[in-house]
């Protein structure tokens, strides 16, 4: 008995030191952050204390960790960053000639809990450029080592200035998107973990076109503001204090999750909805009130899309920021439970951009939060992959062909905005998606990452159909979800399941497949290039030529539709340059398609994909009398000068 | 109210005139239509895709074409933009025309006599035409400046709307200058043609001094007209969305209704130099100082100075009798 209430002794004393970041947890907590921080407004900066609990996941003896200081990005013109993004993102700029748009962090002081001070022992270093100028990353060497599974306590002082935001995190007049701003561990790949063989640190610089990796955590942070400030976080709110000096400090706790953000203004409208299990807050600008709706209904088909086809969302709550014009630097991004948004007052319903963004970037909590893939390294398995769903969600909830644009006559689903962008490069054979992204081709790195990886995706999902792309989906979740999955993890589910269930219609895996779409850059096109009929007795002797236009060799089918209203689908593998199909029927071709059911969405042109013997000119009557009008309408309006 | 229907009864009496301008514009319009129905029937070949087109916009049809068959296009719109550019050189051409026929509204409509008038008085419109499009440039680019300077000094402390508001206002208030000048321009016409005279820029003074005098019945006027205009731009897309174009049936029947839009566009300008004629006619009478296109000629020339400080007087509509004195000289 008096052995029982020791072990209940010991194991109430070790959960309660252990609550502050264990509780329930479904991730390898390694990352585990205690901090209090206060925001002073007037000027820009940030004040924190930061307690860091990390777990050695290998079998390693780690001599030296290391860490992010992604503030640093916007010290000076000379970052990494800076000198790769000429001082912009998606088209914001900072203003360069203002010593307040900039911003840092400095670590004043680490220490090992009990033990060694590591201030003296900083050092920055550049791993991906050598560029001596960027300070993104430390590196601090341990004189006492942490053992495999050994945690290792530190506490760190820090103070930040917030860049003025033009690149997702920082402050606009009294707005404040708070994200990357606190000293954050790199991820520590154990053998095995992605392409790691031997046990490494993974902390690249912060560059222009990459975002982040992190491992999973338990976040308590307490944020200080003034008191008028609204501030919403990752993760749960666990309590506000008000404090004496007209401030308020308010406690927020995260578990399972790669990041903190948060955000703080007096200005946000605060709606509040519910879907299932998850809470949902909604911060508008005052202007956007009017638009809650629209990102409400977003989030919620996004919610239940994701819950139906890929996974159950694990957590309690979602956090959806509208940041004001003036702060669209910071708009459409994700962190773990919390995204921004993006609209702009008076945008037209058949605009949807609000929801597109919403639905983006929710998508994220499970491409990249959930499934914590590596940013810097393999983008377009977050990004890519989450535009692929984007297109899913978007079509299927506003329309095909309206999804995004369906306005004034104007109609752009979601899939055909990707794919556009992808095949419709000036070179779509630039670059494979596959690369550290900060190395892909400057220009292409959304078209390669986002749209491509998405057009492809789509492309797979034609050749394995819907129901078997989605067990491959659901299973590449359920192995990987709350781990660091890499392209090779997915790639193996898919050869994994995908063979057997179509009795090896591709062969033996579908490597050829992402040999050339993902690694390789072939282009696909494919062209119904003629068809022609000649009676040969009672019977017609029909052929049909299909080309090969692209370097991509993927299997096709090929419809042909006879004038007695019969029709035949013929198969081909689709890799000698050109195919002519005879066929002796009695009734003569009257137009023949390659890849009717568009499986091949990433075909570059998809109007050479049918060849008619006679087509009406119905189509292009239409649009030459439309044409005709506004010639004779712009003529018009010039007449006005006269 | 009655300047607008006289003219619009004589512009409806005038419609041979307006036939040979919008076969004009049909024929200039044809000259880019026909080609490009040429090329995009060869482009879009035997594909089948371009049936989708027949029931709306088709994102991907239309991007996928203009990525691989843009460049056979392109060239296309250059032209018709430059038969745009050629329109607007004939319809500074036509004006010398136009007015003459309100000059004469009770003779039948000689299309000799309108090609003499549009001949004789082109020169002198063109420099018209040079100015108002001048003073146009000028205050586009002005007011853009204005207006930028304005946005950017007050951007930190306005809200969005309130942005969109000053954006919106200004983009009217540009819209009024430049609707003004136009409106003068017009009036500048009707003054050379009435004063024979030759000064494009003591005609746009003139002018002003008019417009200013009578904003309503000069401006007031100009704009009912150009709301007369999206009104038949609102009927036309009603029609357009009510009817479609899924079909031969449709496409020819909107066709038809498309050309009798742009026939009424014509129609409109024309009453619209009208109304200007009648107004100028009503508020600023002049004795008959312009000899007819048959017997063109010069009248011999008050001094400039002389015709400035005319008193622009509000005496009553000029009677019949001027125009009958004019038809005197012509015939």
């Amino acid at each position: 008995m008096l052995m029982y209430k020791y072990l209940m002794l010991l194991i109430v004393t070790a959960l309660f030191v252990v609550a502050p970041f264990s509780a329930a947890a479904q991730s390898p907590s390694i990352a585990n952050y205690q901090i209090q921080v206060e925001l002073n407004p007037a000027t820009k900066r940030l004040t924190g204390r930061e307690t860091l609990v990390w777990r050695n996941p290998s079998t390693d003896v780690i001599r030296e960790l290391q860490f992010h200081l992604y503030l640093n990005a916007f010290k000076n013109q000379q970052s990494t960053f800076m000198r790769e993004s000429g001082g912009q993102l998606r088209g914001e700029y900072i203003n360069a000639t203002s010593k307040e748009a900039y911003g840092f962090i400095d670590v004043l002081s680490m220490r090992v809990r009990n033990g060694e001070n590591l201030t003296p022992k900083i050092q920055f270093f550049q791993p991906d450029d050598g560029n001596t100028d960027d300070q993104t990353v430390i590196r601090v060497p341990l004189s006492k080592p942490v053992g495999p599974g050994e945690t290792i306590t530190l506490d760190i002082a820090f103070r930040a200035k917030l860049p003025q935001i033009f690149a997702r995190t920082g402050y606009s007049r009294d707005f404040f998107l708070v994200g990357q701003w606190f000293p954050k561990i790199g991820v520590y790949e154990p053998a095995g973990t992605r392409y790691a063989t031997t046990g490494q640190w993974n902390t690249h610089q912060f560059h222009a076109n990459s975002e982040f990796y992190a491992d999973y955590g338990v976040y308590d942070v307490s944020m200080t503001t003034p008191k008028e400030y609204w501030v919403s976080a990752t993760g749960l709110m666990q309590g506000e204090t008000l404090n004496r000096n007209g401030t308020k400090t308010i406690r927020y706790r995260a578990e399972d999750v790669v990041d903190f953000a948060w955000t703080a203004s007096p200005h946000f409208q605060v709606v509040e909805d519910k879907w299932r299990h998850v809470s949902i807050e909604l911060l508008l600008q005052p202007e956007h009130r009017y638009q809650a709706q629209r990102h409400l209904e977003a989030a919620k088909a996004a919610l239940a899309y994701f819950d139906k086809y890929l996974g159950r969302y694990p957590y309690p709550n979602l956090t959806i920021v509208d940041p004001p014009f003036h702060a669209s630097g910071a708009a459409g991004m994700e962190y773990p439970t919390f995204i921004t948004a993006g609209t702009a007052w008076g945008l037209p319903a058949g605009i949807r951009l609000a929801e597109m963004v919403t639905i983006h970037e929710f998508g994220h909590q499970y491409f990249m939060q959930l499934l914590a893939s590596n940013e810097f390294e393999e983008a377009w398995l977050d990004e890519g992959i989450n535009q692929y769903y984007e297109g899913r969600i978007m079509d299927e909830t506003y329309g095909r062909k309206t999804s995004v644009v369906d306005w004034l006559g104007l109609r752009m689903g979601d899939f055909e905005m990707s794919r556009d962008t992808y095949v419709h490069l000036d070179n779509p054979a630039i670059s494979p998606s596959y690369a550290n992204t900060w190395q892909l081709p400057g220009n292409y790195y959304g078209a390669l990452t986002y749209s491509k990886t998405a057009t492809w995706m789509k492309t797979l999902e034609g050749l394995l159909g819907r129901p078997l792309m989605d067990e491959v989906m659901q299973t590449y979740f359920n192995r990987w979800k709350f781990r660091h999955p890499s392209g090779k993890d997915f790639i193996a589910i898919v050869n994994e399941i995908t063979p057997r269930r179509l009795d090896y219609r591709y062969g033996p895996d579908m490597n050829w497949f992402f040999n050339q779409v993902l690694y390789g850059d072939q282009v696909c096109d494919y062209e119904l290039h003629m068809v022609r009929n000649s009676k040969q007795g009672a019977n017609y002797r029909s052929t049909v030529t299909v080309y090969r236009l692209g370097d991509a060799k993927m299997p096709v089918e090929v419809l042909v539709h006879f004038d007695d209203g019969s029709e035949k689908r013929l198969q081909w593998d689709g890799k000698a340059r050109s195919e002519t199909f005879v066929l002796v029927q009695p009734g003569r071709v009257e137009w023949a398609q390659v890849d009717p059911d568009q499986t091949l969405y990433i075909d570059t042109n998809l109007n050479n994909n049918s060849y008619a013997i006679r087509t009406s000119a119905a189509p292009t009557a239409k649009y030459t009398a439309k044409f005709l009008f506004w010639v004779q309408n712009l003529m018009q309006w010039l007449t006005w000068l006269a | 109210m009655s300047f607008l229907m006289q003219s619009l009864r004589i512009t409806w009496h005038s419609r041979r005139m307006v036939l040979v301008i919008y076969l004009i514009s049909l024929v200039l319009g044809l000259l880019v239509a026909l080609p490009f129905y040429g090329a995009v029937r060869a482009e879009t070949d035997h594909s089948l895709a371009f049936d989708a087109l027949l029931d709306g916009f088709d994102y991907t049809v239309f991007t996928d074409f203009m990525q691989e068959k843009g460049n056979a296009i392109s060239p296309l719109l250059s032209v018709g933009r430059w038969a745009s550019v050629v329109y607007l050189l004939l319809s500074v051409f036509f004006t010398g025309g136009i007015l003459m026929r309100f000059a004469e509204p009770h003779r039948p409509v000689i299309l000799g006599a309108f090609w003499q008038a549009c001949s004789h008085y082109f020169r002198r419109y063109v420099g018209l035409f040079a100015l108002s499009t001048g003073v146009v440039l000028l205050l586009a680019f002005v007011w853009l400046i204005v207006c930028t300077l304005f946005i950017l000094a007050f951007a930190d402390a306005l809200s969005e709307r309130e942005l969109f508001g000053i954006g919106l206002s200004c983009f009217l208030a540009f819209a009024l200058m430049v609707t003004l000048v136009l409106c003068i321009g017009d009036y500048a016409k009707v003054d050379m043609l009435r004063r024979d005279e030759r000064n494009a820029l003591r005609a746009f003074r003139r002018a002003s001094a008019l417009v200013f005098r009578h904003l309503v019945w000069t401006y007031g006027l100009y704009w009912v007209l150009l709301l007369m205009g999206a009104g038949l731009f609102a009927l036309y897309f009603t029609i357009e969305s009510a009817v479609g174009m899924s079909n031969w049936t449709t496409i020819l029947l909107m066709l038809l209704i498309q050309q009798v839009f742009i026939a009424g566009r014509i129609g409109l300008k024309v009453a619209t130099l009208g109304v200007s004629w009648q107004v100028y006619d009503q508020r600023m009478p002049l004795p008959a100082v312009y000899a007819g296109p048959s017997t063109i000629e010069t009248p011999s020339h008050t001094t400039d100075e002389t015709r400035t400080n005319e008193p622009l007087t509000n005496e009553p509509a000029r009677p019949a009798s001027n125009l009958d004195t004019t038809k005197k000289t012509t015939e």
